[in-house]
C-alpha cells in the first residue's frame, strides 16, 4: 500500500486538481459538516427531531416499502435520514434489506412506495445520479475493460467531459492504490483490486455523496484501513458518505450514525452514543476471590445488589439507568449499571479499605456489534431472527430514533462490551 | 450529456466487439469469402476458376455478362448464403451474449446508477448490438465492390444497399434474442430459441412458396383449362376425321382432299398448342380414346365439324369409344370442377399463409430485395422453353407459367409488406423488451 501512502502525500494535489469549484465545493463542504455535525447533535438529543431544518438531509425517506412479486415483503415502512456531510453506515443482517434500500436510492429498484428525497431531489429522479458515486455490491464490471477504461466508460456515462477524465482517471487510481494496474484487464484483478478500481469509479464524477455498499468486502486489512481513511477525507470534503456495510467494526470506527435495519424495517438508527447512552456501565476489576468484594458492594447498601444477574445482560443497565443502581459480577469484576463516576466512588473507597485490589475501573458501553445482535435477537424466543424479510419482525423494530428499543433484550451469551470511547484506547 | 453518453457506450461496444474472437473469426472468413469470389470469372466457353475454365455454357459470356455473373454471386451467394445464413449465425452467437450480460447481476447495477433513462439504455444498447453485423456487411460489401468493380468492370454503388438490407433481417432476430435474453437471462437459451424461431420461419416461407405455386397453379388451371378443351376438341375432331377419312378413302371427292388438307392444317395447329395429353394420344395413335369432350358433344362436334365432304354415311363411334370419350369427358369436367372448387381453399390457405407471414417478420424476402434491387430479370439469361406439353406437378398447369408468375409475384411484393411489417414485427418484440426492461428490479 505503498501507493495509497502516495495517494495521502498528494491528496492536496488531487483535491486541488479537481478545480477551483471543487475545492470551492469540499470548502463549502467543510462548512456542512460542521451543521451536519450540529445536526447530528440534535438527533442525538431527545428532543433533537423537532429542530431539524427541512433540506439539511442528504436522504430524507419516509415509509419506503417494497413487496417483489411472490409477496415477499423487502422494505415495510423505511424511515431513514442522512445529514449533509455525514458517513451514515446501515446495517443489518443477511436479507434485511440494506441492499434493496440501496438500489431503490439508485433506481435499479422501484419502490412500491417511497416519499422523500435525494439530494433534494425526489427519490427516482435520473439527473441526480449525477451527483452520486456509487458501488454495488458484488460488482463486476466488463472483463475486457481495463482499470483506467472502467473509470472512463462510467465517467462518460455519467456525463463527466473527456478532458475531465483523462485528467482524473491517473489520479483516482492513484488515489485507490492502482495507478501501475491502470492498463491490465480487470479480469486479471483480485476481488480486492476490482473493489479498489469501484470505489474509484464511484468518485468520477466528483459526486457530492457516495453510496458504497460493502465497499471493503475482499479487501485485506491494510485496504480496508485505507479505505477508511479514504472514507474520512471524503467526508473532510463535505461529501455525505452512505455505508452499507457487515463490517461493523469497520462502521463503528467511521460512522457519525448508523441504521440497523432488521427484516425491512430501520430497528435504531442514531449515532452510537446516543444509542447506548442508557446502556452505560462502570466495571471494577478486582484481584482475589470477587465474592469478598461483592459482600463488601452489598455492605455499602447503596446499590441495589443482584448478584450475578447482570453478567449476562442488559436488562440491568437499562433498569439502572431508569434510576435504580444495580450491581453484579461478572468474572473478577464487579458492575455497576451507571455511567456516573460520583456513584462508584463509595464502592471503590470501601474496596480498598477491605483490603481488595483494584486492578481496573472501565467505563463501558455496549459496542455495534452489541446494539446489532439486540436488534436481530427476537425477544420473545431469545433467538436471532431469521434471515429475510419475511414475517413478522417483532415487536422490538421500532424505527424511532430516540426510544430505547433495546430495552429488556437479553444479550446472547459471549458477549463481550467494549470500552467506552476514549477511556480505553478508543473504538471510534 | 446525451452526445458524451452515447459515443461511452459506443465506445465500450466496440471494445467488447473488439475482445470477440469470433467477431474477427467471420471478419476472416468473410475476407476468404470475397477472395474466392474474386477467383471466379467467366469466359466464351463457361466458369472460371483462377486459371481453370469449367465448361457450363450457361455461365458463359455468351449467356451472362461477367458483371451480371458477379451481381448474381454477391446476391446468391455472398449474400444470401454467406451473410444472411452462415455469418448470421455466427453473428447471433457472439451478440446473443450482449443483454443476458448486460442485465447480470454485479453489472447492470453500475450502468442504471448512471443519469441514463433505461429506454435509451436499452435502444443505445441494442443499436450498439447491430454493430457487429453492421461491421461485417459493410465491409464484405465494400470488398464485393471492389471486386465487382476490378473484375466484372462495374462499379455499382448499389451494392451498398446490402448493408441496411442484411442489417434490418438481422435485427429481426436480433430483436428476438433481446426479448429472450431479457427474459431468460441466459445466453444458450436466447440463441437456441432464436435459432428455432428462424428455423420456424424458414419452414412457414417454405410452406408459403408450396401453397402460393400451387394457388397460382390452380389459377393457371382454371385460366386456361377452357381454352385447353377448345384446342382438344378441335384436335380430337382432326383426328376423328382423318381415322373416318382413312378409311373411306376411296370415296373422297376432291373437295374432301381438300377439305383434309384443312383438318391436317388444323390438326398440326392443335398439335403445337395442345398439351401433353393430346401428344401422347397422337403419338400412340389413340385418338378417339384421348378425345376429352362430352361424349355426346364430342360426336357432335366431330359430326359438324367433320362436314359433308364425303360420300356415304359418317362412321358411328363404337360404344366402346363413346365409353373411353364419355369416361374422359367425366374425369375432365371433375377436373375443371375440382380446380374451380379448389380454387377457393387455395386461395384461403394462400390468404391464411399470407396473413401468417404479414404479421412475422420476413427474413427471405428482406434478403431477396437486393436481388430485386440489383439484378433485372432482363440480364438473366431465359430459362430454356419448357414443353408446353410437359407434365407439371401442379395438376396440368404449365410449369414455366407458374415459375413466371411466382417470380412476377415475389418480385411485385410492396416494399411495405415486405420492410415495413417485419419492422412492425420488430417494433411491438422491442416494445415489450423495453417494457420489461424497465419495469425490472435488478
Amino acid at each position: 500500500m505503498s501507493e495509497l501512502a502516495a495517494a495521502k502525500n498528494t491528496d492536496a494535489t488531487w483535491i486541488g486538481s479537481l478545480g477551483t469549484r471543487t475545492y470551492g465545493a469540499g470548502a463549502q463542504g467543510m462548512v456542512q459538516v460542521a451543521s451536519a455535525n450540529e445536526l447530528v447533535d440534535q438527533v442525538s438529543g431527545s428532543n433533537g427531531a423537532g429542530k431539524l431544518l427541512a433540506g439539511s438531509w442528504a436522504i430524507d425517506l419516509t415509509n419506503v416499502s417494497k413487496m417483489y412479486k411472490g409477496k415477499v415483503h423487502a422494505l415495510r415502512g423505511v424511515d431513514v435520514r442522512v445529514a449533509s456531510g455525514e458517513i451514515f453506515g446501515l446495517l443489518g443482517p443477511n436479507g434485511a434489506g440494506k441492499s434493496t434500500l440501496v438500489k431503490i436510492l439508485m433506481t435499479i429498484i422501484k419502490p412500491s412506495n417511497a416519499v422523500g428525497t435525494v439530494l433534494g431531489n425526489s427519490v427516482g429522479h435520473k439527473p441526480t445520479l449525477a451527483r452520486i458515486g456509487y458501488l454495488p455490491e458484488h460488482h463486476r464490471f466488463p472483463d475486457y475493460l481495463t482499470g483506467a477504461q472502467v473509470l472512463d466508460f462510467y465517467g462518460g456515462l455519467t456525463g463527466v467531459a473527456k478532458a475531465t477524465r483523462k485528467q482524473r482517471i491517473p489520479m483516482l487510481l492513484e488515489l485507490v492504490g492502482m495507478k501501475d494496474w491502470a492498463n491490465q484487464a480487470v479480469k486479471k484483478y483480485s476481488k480486492g483490486m476490482r473493489q479498489r478500481v469501484g470505489i474509484a469509479q464511484a468518485l468520477m464524477a466528483d459526486p457530492e455523496m457516495v453510496i458504497l455498499d460493502e465497499p471493503t468486502d475482499g479487501v485485506d486489512p491494510v485496504g480496508r484501513r485505507d479505505i477508511r481513511d479514504l472514507l474520512m477525507r471524503l467526508k473532510s470534503q463535505g461529501k455525505t458518505v452512505f455505508i452499507n456495510s457487515h463490517l461493523l467494526s469497520e462502521l463503528e470506527m467511521v460512522c457519525d450514525r448508523v441504521a440497523i435495519m432488521v427484516q425491512g424495517k430501520v430497528a435504531m438508527q442514531g449515532t452510537v452514543d446516543d444509542l447506548t447512552i442508557k446502556q452505560r456501565w462502570y466495571e471494577i476489576e478486582c484481584e482475589g476471590d470477587v465474592a469478598v468484594a461483592a459482600r463488601v458492594i452489598a455492605e455499602l447498601g447503596v446499590f441495589d445488589w443482584r448478584g450475578t444477574l447482570v453478567q449476562k445482560s442488559f436488562a440491568g443497565m437499562a433498569e439502572a439507568a431508569a434510576g435504580r443502581f444495580l450491581a453484579g459480577t461478572f468474572e473478577s469484576s464487579i458492575l455497576f449499571g451507571t455511567d456516573e463516576p460520583g456513584a462508584v466512588q463509595p464502592c471503590i473507597d470501601a474496596l480498598r479499605a477491605k483490603g481488595v485490589t483494584i486492578r481496573q475501573v472501565n467505563r463501558r458501553r455496549p459496542s455495534l456489534e452489541d446494539l446489532f445482535m439486540q436488534a436481530v435477537t427476537d425477544p420473545t424466543t431469545g433467538g436471532i431472527f431469521k434471515p429475510g424479510a419475511r414475517g413478522g419482525a417483532g415487536a422490538n423494530v421500532s424505527g424511532s430514533l430516540h426510544g430505547n428499543p433495546i430495552a429488556n433484550l437479553d444479550v446472547p451469551m459471549g458477549m463481550k462490551p467494549d470500552v467506552v470511547a476514549g477511556e480505553k484506547g478508543g473504538s471510534r | 450529456m446525451i452526445l458524451m453518453q452515447t459515443w461511452a457506450m459506443t465506445v465500450d461496444a466496440y471494445r467488447e466487439l473488439n475482445t470477440k474472437k469470433l467477431f474477427w473469426i467471420t471478419m476472416l472468413l468473410s475476407v476468404l469469402v470475397v477472395l474466392a469470389f474474386a477467383a471466379i470469372g467467366n469466359n466464351d466457353r463457361g466458369l472460371t476458376l483462377f486459371t481453370w475454365t469449367f465448361e457450363i455454357p450457361f455461365l458463359s459470356t455468351d449467356m451472362m455478362s461477367r458483371e451480371t455473373l458477379y451481381k448474381l454471386a454477391f446476391v446468391n451467394f455472398g449474400i444470401t448464403f454467406w451473410l444472411a445464413w452462415i455469418a448470421t449465425i455466427l453473428a447471433l452467437v457472439s451478440t446473443s451474449s450482449i443483454f443476458p450480460d448486460f442485465i447480470a447481476g454485479g453489472s447492470i447495477e453500475t450502468t442504471l446508477s448512471k443519469p441514463i433513462s433505461r429506454t435509451r439504455l436499452f435502444f443505445t444498447k441494442y443499436i450498439l448490438g447491430l454493430l457487429f453485423v453492421g461491421m461485417q456487411v459493410l465491409v464484405f460489401t465494400t470488398a464485393s465492390f471492389l471486386v465487382i468493380g476490378i473484375r466484372g468492370g462495374a462499379w455499382e454503388p448499389a451494392l451498398f444497399l446490402a448493408v441496411p438490407v442484411v442489417v434490418i433481417f438481422f435485427s429481426y432476430l436480433f430483436s428476438v434474442c433481446t426479448l429472450l435474453g431479457l427474459i431468460t437471462r441466459s445466453t444458450i437459451a436466447s440463441l437456441l430459441i432464436t435459432l428455432l424461431m428462424w428455423f420456424f420461419l424458414f419452414c412457414l416461407n417454405s410452406t408459403d412458396n408450396i401453397i402460393q405455386s400451387f394457388r397460382i397453379a390452380n389459377v393457371v388451371t382454371v385460366e386456361t383449362m377452357p381454352a385447353r378443351i377448345e384446342r382438344l376438341e378441335k384436335a380430337a375432331t382432326s383426328q376423328f376425321n382423318r381415322e373416318w377419312i382413312k378409311k373411306n378413302t376411296p370415296q373422297v371427292t376432291k373437295d374432301a382432299e381438300l377439305d383434309v388438307a384443312e383438318v391436317r392444317a388444323a390438326e398440326v395447329e392443335a398439335a403445337e398448342v395442345g398439351d401433353a395429353e393430346v401428344g401422347d394420344a397422337d403419338n400412340q395413335g389413340k385418338q378417339v380414346a384421348a378425345l376429352p369432350a362430352d361424349s355426346t358433344s364430342a360426336v357432335d362436334v366431330a359430326r359438324t365439324a367433320s362436314k359433308p365432304v364425303v360420300v356415304g354415311t359418317p362412321p358411328v363411334p363404337t360404344a366402346e369409344q363413346l365409353d373411353a370419350l364419355n369416361s374422359r369427358l367425366k374425369d375432365a369436367r371433375e377436373d375443371l370442377a375440382r380446380a374451380k372448387k379448389n380454387q377457393r381453399n387455395w386461395r384461403l390457405a394462400s390468404s391464411v399463409s399470407t396473413g401468417v407471414k404479414t404479421v412475422l417478420p420476413k427474413t427471405q424476402e428482406t434478403v431477396a430485395l437486393l436481388e430485386r434491387w440489383l439484378v433485372d430479370l432482363a440480364d438473366l439469361p431465359k430459362p430454356p422453353n419448357s414443353d408446353a406439353d410437359e407434365i407439371s406437378p401442379f395438376g396440368g398447369a404449365n410449369q414455366a407459367e407458374v415459375q413466371s408468375r411466382m417470380q412476377t409475384r415475389i418480385r411485385g411484393q410492396s416494399l411495405w409488406w415486405v420492410l415495413g411489417t417485419s419492422l412492425g414485427f420488430e417494433a411491438v418484440i422491442l416494445a415489450i423488451a423495453v417494457w420489461i426492461f424497465r419495469r425490472r428490479d435488478f
